[in-house]
């Protein structure tokens, strides 16, 4: 086949793509082991020093250099580059550009190195003596992360690393013998495929970026642990890393938070937490970096729990690590929907949690003889590993290696984490933050185990017992999530409530009880007040326990800054987190927990609990056009539609009767969008009230329907119905047509152009008119139906009007000026009783307000307790 | 020192509790004749849409109820399945089929629905997933 010379690639895009990711890749690794040295040889330190400082700022700039590169491809729509050609088209917004970025799994991995290299360049300057290790870390990280995008197969082995986003669309594997793209000139024929409209929104620009820098900070306290065990100063880095594990838990709290806002607001979840494993995989790290962080604050303010704290920290980066194998490789595949699609790379994602689930194990081994034992057997399990390939033996005997490391490590543990012979009190600070973290831990172990189970379920396919325990097995249902995740939430928020009326080393009971006991008498009050009087709150005996848990830990916290901290408001940051997440716990308890879905249906033909008795007729109704029906509060009707683009939207209105009068309250348009490449979307409307929200959307809706709306055919709006022309009239105002099933009296033709906004500029000759008929069917029920129809230079355009219960269709299909009448055609529908209608949920979410305010509480909360630690190391270095 | 011990020992029970606990409770994919045989449990069933049989969703007869007939992957049995709750979009397009629920009879009551399209543009298929009514 001859070469073929295709016309206006950009082909040096690529070449300086490939040129930024083999110097990313190359620095990463010179950065790598110049810090290595660097601590290695104290000496030469200065030299390797520099040497790594210099090769760690290349290698940041050619991560930035990448990411720019992308977003100009991106912005000029460079087609011939199937990344490009994947995530965007022409059509859409380029303010949606950088969403198209981070869509895909390359651009995310970029986005996260990304945060890694603006880390790094952070720490570079502000980690002094702690330099070397810490970036050390970082770098070596980054070449793991920077592999995933590389995009090379090893010939003779058939082994793919990383996904290039580099690749033209005409070599793209799947894509190159295309028909489309076998001509010379195709790039001037073909359009991206675009990104997902779902994803074309603000959320989809603020919510990975913050989840990422997030995922990104976790690795600094990891980096600084690490250090600790390299530099065998096992508690110096304690210091320099609080701050960042603050500035962790806020930022990824804050891109956790952002996502359930978003599938709240945008994605008809019904809710705002679904324990999906997207989710889920987000949550642990936060859990154990919020665990590990309160350790570390017991070893600042008592000297112990040091090994425990060392632990948490590092197993929430190989948490991080772990997530992303999971929503990466596929492995997930029926569990999620929100999983990335596999891009062939499970192995070099296992490759990449092992890297860092075995340095540690390794690092622990303090003493060189038990170093070199470890050595060995892992030299041996990779050689292994090598020979037998990555299967459920590996897996399973990777997982005993770790075992015998850590077990290795505890052995000697004591010599270099010295315990206290000090007995510990129940009631002192320390004891209650140490169970706090022992919870926290607990609930990320559930979590993480339950999101895992088909992760699991593969692995342990041929070990005896466990593939037994764990054949078939998927993720548990929300319910079970929310059962057993409710006894973490108690704990949590009792020992929030009063830990910090504890003292180190111990507390006087009776100052305790002075303390807290007007706040636990006033909690109990609200609980029982609330339980007893409100009609339907707090009516199960679990979630009163909750809530009294939860609004004792908001008014303790408040309590916590009136008594003690006053004015000393650079302090304010634990309570005010800490009553930030009781806040965040109260608003779900209620509005999840209390959620009441007013769209009961009564009518329904087919009584349900009679199927089964789990099957119930609520959340779905069937909304006839113009019909009312009751829903909660109100009275609601579906009174119109319009289309704008390729949505329609459904308005729904709300009246509310006061005083025998009604008054429209407000309206709701939920929405579908049609879209035939990405499938048809339904978007939820919400209207929020300062106590409560109502959300409404419409599962189905029929499409012809919908199709109609977006794409109006003029002629015949009912193409798919057998429809009968009946009867031609000629009528003047007040003439009366009569048919068998109803008669109509011609009221009124009135103009519509003045009204008429979508008319263009220089389109003077259009007339919209509009008649107005007076049916009448043989019940003697009485309706108006409109027909209109628009004449311009380009000829005449008719909307019939249908009469649903009759199935008549009126059109006006011409008007005669000289006779002074116009030309009336009927139709029948043949399917008579075709009224519009849709399928709509309403749900009424109580007291969801609290809930934000929580989340940003406990945002701005960490951070002030971030700003305190970092202004006072600032002041113990100056 | 003591007590950080019993703490420890607590805390180890405490999460061998959970995952035991967790693997009873977990979902676990299954054949009809499985949920058959187990009917007090939930099972998940993946299989195919059989598109020569009704699948019938009257929303003007009632708009929380949708059935359909499927054939089980596992051994090809098929069977009629309920779904409290709306037809999901483009049903008629899936691929794949994962129905989440309880047997009863000879129909299985589904309470969550997956399903996977084929994408238009390369072999990964997408995925959608619809949960029933609470």
């Amino acid at each position: 086949m001859d070469e073929i010379t295709y016309i206006g690639e950009h082909l040096w895009a690529q070449t300086l793509g490939n040129i930024f990711i083999a110097l990313a890749l190359t620095f990463s690794i010179i950065s790598t082991a110049g810090y290595f040295l660097s601590f290695k040889r104290a000496g030469e330190e200065d030299f390797w020093l520099k040497l790594s400082r210099w090769s760690f700022r290349i290698h940041a700039f050619s991560i930035f250099a990448i990411f720019g590169l992308l977003l100009y491809m991106l912005f000029n729509r460079n087609f011939e580059y199937y990344y490009v050609w994947f995530h965007s088209n022409t059509a859409m917004a380029s303010k949606y550009i950088l969403s198209c970025l981070w869509e895909g799994q390359e651009g995310s991995f970029l986005l996260w190195m990304f945060w890694h290299a603006v880390l790094g360049l952070i720490l570079q300057f502000t980690a002094r003596q702690w330099e070397g290790p810490v970036l050390m870390v970082i770098s070596i990280v980054q070449v793991f992360l920077v592999s995933m995008i590389l995009g090379i197969v090893i010939g003779p082995l058939d082994l793919k690393i990383g996904s290039n986003p580099f690749v033209l669309l005409r070599e793209q594997e799947d894509m190159r013998f295309m028909p489309f793209l076998q001509s010379a000139d195709y790039l001037s024929k073909i359009d991206g495929r675009g990104l997902n409209p779902l994803l074309q929104n603000y959320w989809m620009t603020i919510h990975p970026p913050t989840l990422f820098l997030g995922f990104a900070s976790t690795i600094v306290p990891f980096a600084y642990a690490l250090a600790g065990l390299v530099k065998k100063d096992f508690n110096g880095w304690l210091k320099p890393a609080l701050p960042w594990a603050l500035f962790g838990i806020g930022i990824l709290g804050a891109g956790i938070l952002m996502g359930g806002a978003w599938a709240y607001e945008a994605l008809s979840f019904g809710g705002f937490w679904a324990w999906d494993p997207v989710e889920n995989a987000s949550l642990v790290p936060w859990l154990t970096l919020v665990a590990g962080t309160h350790l570390m604050v017991i070893y600042r303010n008592k000297g112990t729990s040091l090994f425990l704290a060392f632990l948490l920290i590092i197993l929430s980066f190989q948490l991080v690590l772990w997530s992303t194998y999971l929503t990466r490789s596929g492995v997930l595949g029926e569990s999620s929907v929100h999983a990335f699609t596999d891009l062939g790379m499970n192995g070099q994602l296992l490759l990449f949690v092992f890297a860092f689930t075995w340095l540690p194990a390794f690092l622990f081994n303090i003493q060189p003889k038990t170093r070199r034992y470890f050595l060995i057997v892992s030299l041996l399990a990779f050689a292994a590993g090598i020979i037998f390939g990555l299967n459920s033996y590996t897996f399973s005997a990777y997982l005993l290696l770790l075992l015998f490391g850590f077990g290795l490590a505890m052995i000697n543990a004591k010599i270099y984490f010295p315990s206290t012979k000090e007995e510990e009190e129940f009631l002192s600070r320390e004891f209650i933050l140490f169970l706090g973290a022992v919870i926290l831990f607990l609930s990320g172990v559930f979590i993480i185990f339950s999101t895992s189970m088909p992760a699991l379920s593969k692995f342990f396919e041929h070990i005896p017992p466990l593939s037994k325990m764990f054949a078939d097995l998927t993720t548990p249902d929300i319910e079970f999530y929310n059962s057993v995740s409710i006894w973490f939430a108690y704990g949590i928020l009792f020992l929030m409530a009063i830990g910090q009326f504890l003292r180190y080393r111990s507390t006087p009971v009776s100052l305790l009880i002075k303390q807290i006991l007007p706040a636990l008498l006033l909690a109990l009050g609200i609980t029982v007040f609330i339980s007893i009087f409100s009609k339907d709150f707090l009516k199960r005996f679990d979630y009163a326990l909750m809530f009294f848990t939860g609004i004792l830990a908001v008014i303790l916290n408040a309590d916590y800054i009136r008594q003690v901290l006053k004015r000393k408001w650079k302090s304010y940051g634990p309570p005010v987190a800490h009553a930030g997440f009781a806040l965040i716990m109260l608003g779900a308890l209620l509005s999840a927990g209390h959620k009441r879905v007013i769209s009961e249906n009564n009518a329904s033909v087919i009584k349900l609990d009679r199927l089964n008795e789990d099957f119930s007729n609520n959340e779905n109704i069937l909304l006839h056009k113009g019909d009312t029906v009751s829903m909660g509060d109100y009275m609601v009707t579906y009174s119109r539609d319009s289309a704008h683009d390729k949505n329609a939207y459904f308005l729904v209105d709300y009246y509310k009767v006061e005083n025998g009068s009604w008054n429209k309250a407000f309206t709701l348009t939920p929405m579908i969008q049609t879209n035939p490449r990405f499938g048809n979307v339904a978007e939820p409307s919400t209207r929020h009230f300062w106590n409560r929200d109502i959300y409404t959307y419409t599962p189905y809706a029929d499409m012809d329907k919908v199709n109609q709306l977006i794409n109006p055919q003029p002629k015949d709006s009912l193409a798919t119905d057998p429809v009968r022309q009946v009867g031609t009239f000629e009528v003047m105002e007040g003439d009366t047509i009569y048919w068998a099933t109803a008669y109509f009296i011609f009221a009124d033709l009135r103009s519509l152009s003045k009204l008429d906004t979508s008319a263009k500029v220089g389109d003077s000759t259009r007339i919209d008119l509009q008649g107005d008929f007076v049916l009448t069917d043989l019940k003697g029920k009485k309706r108006i139906l409109t027909p209109g129809i628009s004449i311009t230079t380009a000829g005449i355009q008719t909307f019939p009007a249908m009469d649903g219960e009759t199935g008549l269709k009126v059109e006006i299909s011409r008007i005669n000026p000289d006779k002074r009448n116009v030309e009336v055609v009927l139709y029948e529908v043949q399917t008579a009783r075709q009224k519009d209608y849709i399928i709509m949920q309403a749900i009424e979410f109580p007291w969801i307000n609290i809930l934000w305010l929580g989340c940003v509480l406990m945002v701005i909360g960490s951070f002030m307790a971030m700003a305190k630690r970092f202004g006072e190391n600032r002041k113990a270095n100056a | 020192m003591k007590k950080f011990y019993i703490i420890l020992v607590l805390t180890l029970a405490a999460a061998a509790a959970i995952i035991v606990y967790t693997v009873d409770n977990a979902g676990s994919y299954a054949s009809f004749a499985d949920a058959t045989a187990k009917p007090d449990r939930e099972h998940r069933v993946s299989g195919y849409l059989n598109l020569e049989k009704e699948i019938r969703y009257n929303p003007r007869e009632n708009a929380n109820l949708f059935s359909f007939f499927m054939k089980d992957k596992k051994d090809g049995r098929e069977c009629k399945v309920y779904f409290n709750g709306a037809k999901p979009q483009d049903f008629e397009r899936s691929e794949e089929v994962v129905i989440t629920g309880k047997m009863k009879g000879d129909s299985f009551y589904a309470t969550k629905i997956l399903m996977k399209c084929p994408s238009k543009y390369n072999d990964a298929s997408e995925v959608t997933e619809i949960t029933a009514n609470s």
